[in-house]
């Protein structure tokens, strides 16, 4: 949950940064236009928004398995389906996620829910247990 | 007959004092329910069941920003906070007057309550403790609340200046959705456009997660 909220607090400053000082010019537009879309009062909904509609979220669910292969988890017995899941953490209000099936919805919040609480959980259909080691213990 | 006439003179004046008074009360009222009604207004394109607005306005927000009187023009003109902010296409920096400043230092921070004809129809005005109560609850069970996603804000007492050509105001969204908060705050500086609607012209967040 550590790496997860990291990374994604990175990505926040990232995006910071860039609108203030571009060094990409398609990445520095594609922000201005999604902070015209959903407004300059709040910039999490842009960057959520952006997050999860361009590569980004690809690319937390990359570097958190290479931080997992770093601490030496086993990614094969995790699999591929938990870093994607883990990497919607946070992003669970954005259109995107709300058009996900119900089910899939579901997955991915017991996921995160049992990785910040360190307990198993259930949403709907889905029961997940925890398989990091809690935020907070 | 001179003291009848003394005393009318003076009880003309105090009652146009009084209803001046009334007056910019009122436009006050009218101006800040706008203002509002333009920062909440995106819920509707948001996925949220339920919106609030705390009764208790922000009085700490120069705390909370790291700022204090003399730091935050030079923050608008230079930009010395750095990362996170946004301004519109047509934004001069000069748009304030040191009074301007004086005014929003001292107006904005001062204790104030919300009242229902302050916030925009859509939305439910509420004591600040009831989402203190909210979150103490989520901090438990982790679960969406009972009144469904929720949304709530919290503001600072909005300032006018320039015959209500600009607003201050400190902004709080806030959202409670199992398995998370999510949310932020900013500071913002709002013009009122020529149709009466306002618009963000410079805004420097604070927090976001």
């Amino acid at each position: 949950m550590y790496a997860r909220t990291i990374l994604h607090e990175t990505l926040h400053a990232y995006l910071l940064f860039e609108k203030q000082y571009p060094s990409d010019c398609d990445l520095n537009c594609l922000l201005t236009n999604y902070i015209s879309k959903h407004g300059g009062n709040d910039l999490n909904p842009s960057h959520h928004a952006l997050f999860v509609e361009t590569k980004f979220l690809n690319d937390i669910e990359a570097e958190l398995k290479n931080f997992a292969i770093g601490v030496n988890y086993n990614v094969n017995s995790l699999g591929d389906q938990f870093f994607k899941d883990m990497a919607w953490g946070g992003l669970h209000e954005t259109k995107l996620f709300k058009d996900k099936p119900i089910s899939e919805q579901n997955r991915i919040n017991a996921t995160v829910k049992a990785e910040v609480t360190g307990e198993p959980q259930t949403y709907g259909n889905s029961n997940v247990s925890p398989k990091g080691i809690p935020t907070c213990n | 007959m001179q003291l009848i006439q003394t005393l009318l003179k003076k009880t003309i004046y105090v009652a146009i004092l009084f209803l001046l008074l009334i007056s910019c009360k009122s436009r006050d009222t009218e101006k800040t329910k706008l203002l509002l009604k333009s920062l909440v207004t995106g819920e509707a394109n948001k996925i949220v069941d339920t919106v609030l607005v705390s009764n208790q306005a922000v009085t700490d927000w120069m705390k909370r920003a790291n700022l204090d009187s003399y730091n935050l023009g030079d923050l608008i003109i230079n930009n010395n906070l750095g990362l996170g902010t946004f301004k519109s296409e047509n934004f001069q920096s000069d748009f304030l007057s040191a009074s301007d400043y004086q005014k929003l230092c001292k107006e904005s921070l001062r204790d104030f309550q919300f009242k229902p004809e302050h916030i925009p129809n859509n939305v439910s005005l509420v004591p600040d403790e009831y989402i203190h109560q909210l979150i103490e609850e989520f901090k438990v069970d982790w679960q969406t609340p009972k009144i469904g996603i929720t949304a709530w804000y919290s503001f600072s007492k909005p300032v006018f200046f320039q015959n209500y050509k600009y607003a201050f105001v400190y902004y709080e969204r806030f959202t409670i959705s199992s398995p998370m908060v999510n949310g932020g705050s900013s500071i913002l500086f709002c013009e009122k456009d020529n149709h009466g609607k306002w618009k963000v012209i410079f805004s420097q967040m604070l927090m976001m997660t």
